[in-house]
């Protein structure tokens, strides 16, 4: 079987518009009462005392009922997606476009919707969500599942939709997709964060000296992202109103689970390559928007990365204060806010920001000022180090920069290892066979990924504080990896896909709170509650820098052909949708898998990838 | 005091998953923490934190006052003496 696969990449693809966008947040529903709101100094963070939030009271960005209210039996997460979908599908309509021919939906979530018992599994909830509003907005014709993308890359999930987006966008002139992050807070969450002490005690205050953690947050934010410029200005009311979405770029700290980089360069890294990639220069950029959670970690890093790219003097500014940190939904609901602030000239201060106190120096003010708007960077960085950045532009300063031109991709596989059954199976790119390089070991998975693990001489004290999936992966990785040469780890990305993700170690984190409550939640368990993890291990142990993506399947879609709009081949999703993503960054080789683990049933297939 | 100290050692070597060994090889006066130490970092003294409350019912609010308490697993069950519930 021939596995490369070439593609045309547009260099200068079509310009991508926010052509519409809705919200709903603790501060409104809606775009306009949360612009209304933030201009005005306010917050939606309270103290917010809910036993089916956290065990006990913390300051946190809660969607009161009175903001949304619902009656469904649904969950909050359900009925935010779908109903900020559905305004954005409605706003498509209304300019004219009413099939769902040309759009596809990339939905982000770090958890995803919890239904009082557990998670719905992530790519259904999100799939039935898009089908409900596709329904209610009127549009004719049904999404097949190659058009639903339903990514999980932590805190960065919201930003690297916005990315991944633009990339399924910007080579054809009539192209439309729908970014959307959400995310409810309750018990498995915030006693997480609880235990790993970072939220603040008090309203966070990024940025600021006396800063003392996050405050957790819940909504949903929807764009329309298009290249089909009549729409978009058609939505904006007029063109000098519009926002494009001009460049983007992903990357990894490869350096620890949940403690950011110490010098900020890989965050550096990301915004220069988006900044590039938009053709323009830190001079360009009129403010910046960062992730801005308010723990001293991530503030220092950010500042760090910010001095190393040059933009230290642009005014620095973090949406957490009025929100809370929304997790998945935070880089859409923020990148929103980003929009609208350079199409009505106004930048809106660091609500509570009095004395500066990152390791490197920032321009942070709690002033809203009006402002000359041209370009603004918005950032995101998250557990598994992951860093994501786009540049947003006024549409009078972004288009037309430089002439269409075309550019052929290809990359072929140099290796596929598989690990199913009590055997790790490696299929060599020269060779074509596959090998049984380990195994068949007939026993429980603790005990055959031990014996892997032992068979490879690695001795790697950290494998065993990883969950099952991350061993898995880590092992998997192993063999895929050994004695290839790889000259420059830091333009190599991981690219996971699998049905369960982190489930099996939800389900314990889940046990462990319920029968012991939120106070008993283990940090080393929660920590792995993100299905990124298992990328996250992998670029830490190799130093792989590059993007680092996890995105998830239905339990229905399998390795063997099948034409049903319904069914996603995986092994043609990893031909086909990841490698257009590896084709769009600027990765040099790559990991991409699949990867699932649930009760001691496991399955692992990955292909390393090389550009030639 | 020697009772708790291997009780201590067993505790932590579950907590932190430190698989392949056993109390023995885990010296009471030795650093848990830095290059000398077991390899411990920011989530294994988050466990610690965990270990101490469930155990014997000690509270630590603040991870950087951690820092002298869990030096090494002598320092840890001096604390845990004069502070045990």
């Amino acid at each position: 079987m021939n596995r490369n696969t070439e593609y045309n990449v547009a260099i200068t693809p079509y310009t991508v518009y926010l052509a519409a966008s809705s919200m709903i947040t603790s501060m409104g529903y809606g775009v306009e009462d949360n612009v209304r709101a933030i201009a005005a100094g306010l917050t939606g963070l309270c103290k917010v005392e809910n036993p089916k939030i956290s065990q006990h009271p913390m300051i946190l960005g809660e969607v009161a009922s009175s903001v949304f209210p619902f009656s469904n039996g649904k969950s909050k997460a359900r009925n935010m997606l779908t109903d900020c979908i559905s305004t954005v599908l409605t706003d498509l309509r209304s300019a004219g476009i009413d099939s769902v021919e040309n759009l596809s939906f990339v939905i982000a979530t770090a958890k995803g919707s919890f239904d009082g018992k557990g998670f719905e599994q992530p790519y259904r909830f999100a799939e039935e969500c898009v089908r409900d509003a596709v329904s209610l907005a009127g549009l004719h014709g049904e999404v097949g599942r190659k058009d639903i993308i339903v990514e999980s890359n932590a805190c960065v999930s919201g930003v690297s939709a916005m990315i991944i987006g633009k990339r399924i966008a910007e080579d054809n002139p009539h192209r439309y997709v729908v970014v959307a992050g959400v995310e409810m807070q309750e018990n498995f969450i915030t006693s997480g964060f609880a235990s790993f002490k970072s939220l603040s005690k008090g309203f966070c205050k990024p940025y600021d000296k006396a800063r003392d953690g996050l405050n957790l947050g819940e909504g949903c934010g929807a764009v329309l992202l298009t290249t089909d410029d009549k729409v978009a200005y058609n939505l904006a009311n007029g063109e000098e109103e519009t926002v494009i979405l001009s460049g983007g770029a992903m990357s990894d700290d490869a350096n620890h689970l949940s403690g950011p980089s110490r010098t900020g360069q890989e965050l550096c890294m990301a915004m220069q390559a988006a900044m590039s990639q938009a053709g323009i220069g830190p001079d360009d950029v009129s403010f910046l928007q960062m992730h801005g959670t308010g723990t001293a970690y991530n503030d220092d890093m950010e500042s760090k990365a910010a001095n190393l790219a040059g933009l230290q003097e642009v005014p620095c500014q973090s949406l957490k204060p009025c929100f809370g940190h929304t997790m998945g939904a935070a880089g859409v609901i923020e990148s929103i806010i980003c929009a609208e602030q350079l199409s009505r000239g106004e930048l809106y201060g660091v609500r509570g920001f009095c004395e500066p106190g990152t390791a490197m120096p920032l321009n942070v003010s709690a002033v809203n000022r009006p402002l000359d708007m041209r370009t603004c960077v918005k950032t995101a960085s998250g557990f598994g180090g992951t860093n994501a950045a786009i540049v947003l532009e006024k549409a009078e300063f972004g288009r037309c920069k430089r002439p269409d031109t075309a550019s052929p991709f290809s990359a072929e596989c140099l290796r596929s290892v598989s690990i199913a059954d009590g055997c790790v199976k490696i299929t060599d790119a020269l060779q074509g066979q596959s090998e049984k390089v380990f195994g068949p070991a007939d026993m429980p998975f603790a005990d055959f990924i031990r014996a892997a693990h032992q068979s490879t001489g690695d001795r790697n004290l950290k494998f065993f504080k990883m969950d099952d999936i991350c061993k898995l992966g880590y092992i998997t990785a192993h063999f895929l990896l050994d004695g290839i040469g790889i000259g420059h780890p830091e333009n190599v990305g991981v690219m996971m896909t699998g049905h369960t993700g982190s489930l099996d170690t939800d389900n314990h984190h889940l046990d462990n709170i319920t029968r012991n409550g939120d106070d008993m939640a283990s940090p080393s368990v929660f920590v792995y509650t993100l299905p990124n993890t298992v990328g996250a291990e992998i670029a830490i142990k190799y130093g792989f820098k590059g993007e680092n993506t996890f995105y998830y399947l239905t339990e229905d879609n399998g390795m063997s052909e099948s034409a049903d709009v319904k069914t996603v081949d995986i092994q043609e999703y990893m031909d086909g949708f990841l490698k257009l993503m590896m084709a769009k960054s600027d990765l040099e080789m790559c990991v991409v898998g699949v990867i699932d683990f649930i009760n001691g049933e496991y399955f692992s297939k990955f292909d390393f990838l090389k550009r030639i | 005091m020697p009772e708790l100290i291997d009780t201590l050692k067993a505790q932590v070597i579950e907590a932190l998953n430190l698989e392949e060994m056993t109390p023995e090889d885990i010296d009471a006066d030795a650093p848990l923490f830095g290059d000398e130490g077991l390899g411990l970092d920011s989530i294994d003294a988050l466990e610690l934190i965990l270990l101490l409350d469930k155990n014997y019912g000690i509270k630590i609010a603040n991870p950087s006052d951690g820092k002298a308490v869990f030096r090494s697993i002598r320092t840890m069950a001096d604390y845990i003496e004069a502070n045990r519930k």
